[in-house]
């Protein structure tokens, strides 16, 4: 690892850091917005049962 | 005497960071919707006209109570990917602040090399110990054990560096406490009898004198030592370091065609790189302390310092 250049160090951490987002969206945030999508849906100006 | 062009720099870069303030504290403005996106600055969540997240806190929070920050540690390293510490040197108001205490600074003092090289580990240490008390704490949590040891804890439990942040004691306990004191016309005769008022004050915010007493100190500091508490202190600096903001895309390279090696540059680092010896050994700007707030390169008489991105 050490032998890396720079430039590749900083884009394996970059993709590191979006895999952690997007494992973190999918976590927290995911459940989240498909309940609000669900209201949404449902009961929302769409009303589909 | 800095050049005009130094000087023009500082504004665009005060005024920057002095609006990056004003969108932190969007409230101000009339906008009091939070965004939960943790930015990695030292600025407390508890500021009730605050828009974002401070990042340590939300570190702390989310591994004391045993939640792997991932969307937090992901932010962190990504922009320590890209830009580095940069957002301690355009956007942290903690940063601000001291950038703004050292602008009227009486006499810049240049600490020994020995002392500089030792005093900036201490923040490391403040994050490893940030982190051991957390985690301590998330692995009982998440045990469901030791109910009596996080009770102990109390204040401390959950988020053990904030009551000694300064800059929650900046910009939340003091207005806390002036708007106690303003918003109770009657309790202004306590302002006679200072024991009262610390008797009164201390039952709200414990070790309330510590945290005036070390924010005197630091803001004293601050005028002496352009970005102390950046430099020695800031465990939130240290994660960026820690997370590989070194090995930043974006960086400051030097053309040697130029560079009359005045050392101009090194002179000017409010962190005290030796900015031209790290140019000369690797060629880039690459320090785990730069906070690319790129004094550096507008200082420079030859314009022999430029910005560079993945190169």
């Amino acid at each position: 690892m050490m032998n890396m250049r720079p430039r590749t160090l900083a884009l394996l951490l970059l993709m590191i850091g979006i895999a952690l987002i997007a494992v973190g969206i999918d976590r927290g945030m995911l459940p989240q917005l498909k309940t609000m999508l669900k209201h949404f849906i449902s009961e929302g100006p769409l009303g589909l049962p | 005497m800095p050049s005009k062009k130094f000087t023009l720099f500082k504004i665009v870069r005060t005024t920057v960071q002095f609006i990056a303030f004003i969108i932190l504290n969007a409230c101000i403005l009339g906008v009091c919707e939070r965004i939960t996106i943790p930015l990695p600055i030292l600025y407390p969540s508890t500021v009730p006209t605050t828009m974002f997240l401070g990042g340590f806190d939300v570190i702390q929070y989310r591994i004391s109570h045993a939640i792997f920050p991932f969307i937090a540690l992901g932010i962190f390293i990504v922009v320590a990917a890209t830009v580095g510490r940069a957002f301690c040197g355009w956007v942290c108001p903690f940063g601000f602040l001291q950038d703004l205490m050292s602008y009227i600074g009486y006499k810049k003092v240049t600490v020994s090399k020995g002392a500089h090289n030792f005093l900036k580990q201490i923040k490391y240490m403040v994050l490893f110990l940030t982190i051991l008390m957390v985690g301590i704490v998330g692995v009982l949590t998440a045990q469901d054990r030791g109910k009596e040891f996080i009770d102990a804890l109390g204040y401390y439990a959950y988020q053990p560096f904030t009551p000694f942040s300064p800059s929650e004691t900046f910009f939340t306990v003091i207005p806390k406490i002036v708007s106690y004191i303003t918003s109770n016309p009657s309790q202004l005769r306590v302002l006679l009898d200072p024991m009262l008022l610390m008797d009164l004050i201390e039952v709200q915010e414990p070790i309330l004198v510590f945290r005036i007493v070390f924010l005197g100190i630091l803001l004293t500091l601050m005028f002496f030592i352009p970005r102390f508490w950046c430099r020695y202190l800031c465990p939130m600096g240290a994660l960026m370091a820690t997370l590989g903001s070194e090995y930043s895309l974006l960086t400051i390279k030097r053309n040697i065609v130029r560079c009359i090696e005045c050392e101009a540059c090194s002179k000017v680092c409010p962190m005290q790189i030796p900015v031209l010896k790290v140019l000369k050994e690797k060629g880039k700007l690459m320090d785990s302390e730069c906070i690319k707030c790129m004094d550096c390169m507008f200082i420079c008489p030859e314009n022999a310092l430029s910005i560079t991105v993945m190169e």
